[in-house]
């Protein structure tokens, strides 16, 4: 295999692999955020370097990381709210009024 | 973190369409859906702001309610976080209530019910300029005497328009932080007549030449009209139909040029590259320049949405409306959910929760996937723009304009007879009142429009360089692999893993006229439907040869290969077909069923097969 072909290769299986890491996030949002914090678990052990926990703590999915549907189309759970100060999204629940 | 969770908290509440949401948007600078209609904010939304002392307060906008006794689920929400009971979220500090002082006959009703629940509290005569113009003069000292709260004026749609309230605000929460909440007042003869209460206030310091407005009058003359209103009514929509088309032409046409001279270009680069080559411009500049064209399209449809949003007149199409839709076994609340469903059906069936019917909001809800949204436009001008001709008919129309505003009406035709069938299935015979308010008109800012776009034109951005960009290389990627065996003499994308699933798929399809390059397009078209379009373009540029690879463009490549009852049977399939999962998910958070989930999935896609598979035999047995 020559350089130019497996600098191409290189590079087809980067975007290959971001894409397919960003469709998994996007279309099941709930899943990744599982996989994530059992991975961030895994990391984050007393036995692990400072690094690498410091840095499994960062990626660590915060809950409020969902947008709100109401944006618009497909900006469920890909990200916050449309607006420059953070604005928090809470999707409503209903409880009928309890007896008096 | 601690400073913030510490940092006082503030609840806009009011009547729906009295400006809380623009209030909220002029304190934090944000951007949160504001519209003149009742029903707008459906959602909790936080935000914070820095008052001038420094104080960093939190403010909560919360959907509109017409009294704390909840009678839908938006409501709830306002009620439990007033009173403290909504789960994880202590009561407000302060509690700001906003008025429209030219409503406040019925407003100040639920001003007077806030305030017995006894909370520190603000109100903020919102909407200023409109009493002012129409002559209202109200003498604040003496509202605020006869209420027994403060008031401060808000104009919450001009600059500075909210400067007495956050001054108020910044002195009022220093001295809520120490002193305890006012004692309940709530005496029972006092309870007794909110009504007596307000018409004291309104005595005591309100004076109004007239009790409406007389623009609003002489214009809903008109538009309310039982004939004359549908008629101006259907000149609208059909007015919007036939701009998509002919304004969004030019602009498209200029951008479909841009992204094919850009890649022309970044192709030339990568000459040497035959792989990365392929993927730039099979997948890349195909696919993506391809959904690109038509976000002029999208925009000119979501002007007029905006537009119309702001003036008012979408409650008064809903009244118009109302009889036809409750034949049809929906009511005139569900009006404007379906409207809002042309833009996406997310946030329609999100407006569902102002419905107070659980039946009623579950029959919309099953329907509103039906309307079209704007998602599908790309795949509508698309095939319309290859096989219908831009001719005009009578002189006066657009013929693609036309067969545009046919597709939509399918559509909308489709809802009311489903929503029929589901009236018939549940035997329903629930009586029918419409209570609903028709605000003023008012004329959109066209600064606001402009933001609006704006934001629409980023969300497609994202779209187009997020999901799109990545579901168009993965489809790239596996119509590329595994690698055609030597010697192979079709295009290689026939070798290919998706080539495979594409011509597996056919046999199913094949009824319905789909070929194997449209049973591919379909399965990342689920993901976000312009994903359809930016497929077909990549997998038929991958599938070009020789000479044909030139003419990459996606228009001129179907209509040569498709015959008119494939094209049909296409759009007839993307009017039903459930093509978006985001939309499933909602369906089910809103509803809390995997079964309705179930069933909107299986009616829609069955409804679709069999509207394709009629489509197609026709117009087979015709051409
Ligand atoms: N003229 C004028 N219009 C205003 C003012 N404040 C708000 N509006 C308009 O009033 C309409 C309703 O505003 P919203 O902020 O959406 O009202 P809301 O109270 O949040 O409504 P819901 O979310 O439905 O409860 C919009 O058309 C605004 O442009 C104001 O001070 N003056
Ligand atoms: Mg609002």
């Amino acid at each position: 295999m020559n350089a130019a072909l497996f600098a191409q290769a290189v590079v087809i299986a980067l975007a290959v692999a971001w894409a397919a890491w960003f469709a998994f996030r996007r279309l099941l949002p709930k899943t990744y955020r599982r996989l994530l914090s059992h991975a961030v678990a895994a990391f984050d052990r007393p036995s692990a370097p400072r690094w690498l926990r410091e840095y499994a703590r960062r990626a660590q999915p915060t809950s409020t990381s969902g947008g709100s549907c109401g944006d618009g189309c497909s900006t469920c759970g890909g990200c916050a709210a449309a607006a420059k100060p953070t604005v928090e999204a809470q999707p409503l629940v209903f409880r009928p009024r309890a007896p008096k | 973190m601690n400073a913030l969770v510490e940092s006082p908290r503030i609840a806009l509440v009011g009547n729906p369409n009295s400006g809380k949401t623009a209030l909220f948007n002029r304190l934090t600078g944000s951007q949160q859906k504001v519209a003149n209609y009742a029903g707008v904010t459906v959602e909790r939304k936080e935000g914070r702001f820095v008052a001038p002392s420094g104080r960093t307060l939190r403010l909560l906008d919360l959907p509109g309610a017409y009294s704390l006794d909840a009678a839908s689920p938006d409501e709830a929400i306002t009620r439990d976080i007033c009173e403290g009971r909504y789960p994880g979220e202590p009561a407000p500090d302060l509690i700001v209530c906003v008025a429209d002082a030219t409503n406040l006959r019925l407003h100040l009703r639920f001003v007077l019910e806030v305030k017995r629940l006894g909370r520190p509290m603000v109100l903020a005569l919102n909407m200023m300029d409109a009493a002012r113009k129409r002559g209202i003069r109200i003498d604040v000292a003496a509202l605020s005497d006869a209420l027994g709260v403060p008031v401060v004026e808000t104009i919450a749609v001009q600059r500075g328009g909210a400067a007495a309230l956050v001054e108020h605000l910044d002195r009022s929460v220093a001295a809520v932080a120490t002193a305890p909440s006012l004692p309940d007042s709530g005496d029972a003869a006092v309870e007794a007549d909110l009504h007596a209460q307000v018409r004291a206030a309104l005595a005591a310091a309100v004076t109004m030449p007239r009790a409406t407005s007389t623009v609003d009058d002489a214009l809903d003359r008109i538009v309310l009209h039982p004939i004359g209103g549908l008629a101006i009514l259907a000149a609208v929509m059909f007015l919007i139909f036939q701009a998509v088309f002919s304004w969004a032409a030019p602009l498209q046409d200029a951008v479909g040029a841009g992204v094919g001279a850009a890649g022309a270009w970044i192709g030339g680069l990568l000459e040497s590259m035959p792989l990365l080559h392929s993927l730039v411009t099979d997948g890349i500049f195909a696919g993506l320049g391809t959904v690109l064209e038509f976000l002029p399209q999208i925009l000119i449809l979501f002007l007029f949405i905006l537009m119309l949003e702001e003036s008012g007149y979408l409650p008064r199409a809903a009244f118009l409306l109302d009889r036809l839709m409750f034949k049809a076994g929906l009511t005139g609340r569900s009006f404007i959910p379906l409207l809002s469903s042309f833009a996406c059906a997310i946030p329609g069936i999100m407006a569902t929760r102002s419905i107070q019917d659980p039946r009623d909001r579950l029959t919309t809800i099953l329907v509103a996937p039906l309307m079209t949204c704007s998602a599908r436009l790309p795949v509508y001008t698309l095939l319309i723009g290859a096989f219908i001709p831009r001719q005009t008919v009578l002189g006066l129309f657009n013929l693609q304009g036309v067969v545009l505003f046919t597709l939509y009406f399918a559509g909308i035709v489709s809802a009311l007879a489903v929503a029929w069938v589901i009236k018939r299935l549940r035997r329903d015979r629930s009586e029918h009142a419409l209570l609903m308010e028709l605000p003023s008109y008012r004329l959109p800012n066209p600064r606001d429009v402009a933001i609006g776009l704006w934001e629409r034109a980023k969300i497609f951005l994202r779209r187009v360089t997020g999901i799109i960009l990545a579901l168009t290389v993965l489809l790239w990627f596996l119509s590329s692999f595994p690698a055609p065996p030597e010697g192979a003499t079709l295009p290689p994308i026939d070798y290919s893993l998706a080539g495979r699933i594409g011509r597996w798929m056919e046999h199913v399809f094949a009824p319905i006229g789909f070929n194997w390059q449209i049973c591919i397009a379909l399965i990342p078209g689920l993901a976000a439907r312009e994903v359809a379009v930016s497929s077909l373009a990549t997998v038929y540029a991958m599938s070009a040869v020789g000479e044909d690879a030139i003419a990459a463009e996606l228009g001129t490549a179907i209509a040569a290969q498709w015959s008119l009852a494939t094209a049909l049977s296409l759009l007839a399939w993307y009017v039903f077909a459930p093509q978006c999962m985001s939309t499933l998910a909602v369906i089910r958070r809103e509803t809390n069923s995997w079964r309705n989930v179930g069933v909107a999935a299986g009616y829609l896609f069955a409804l679709a097969y069999l509207a394709s598979f009629v489509t197609y035999q026709i117009a087979r047995a015709l051409t």
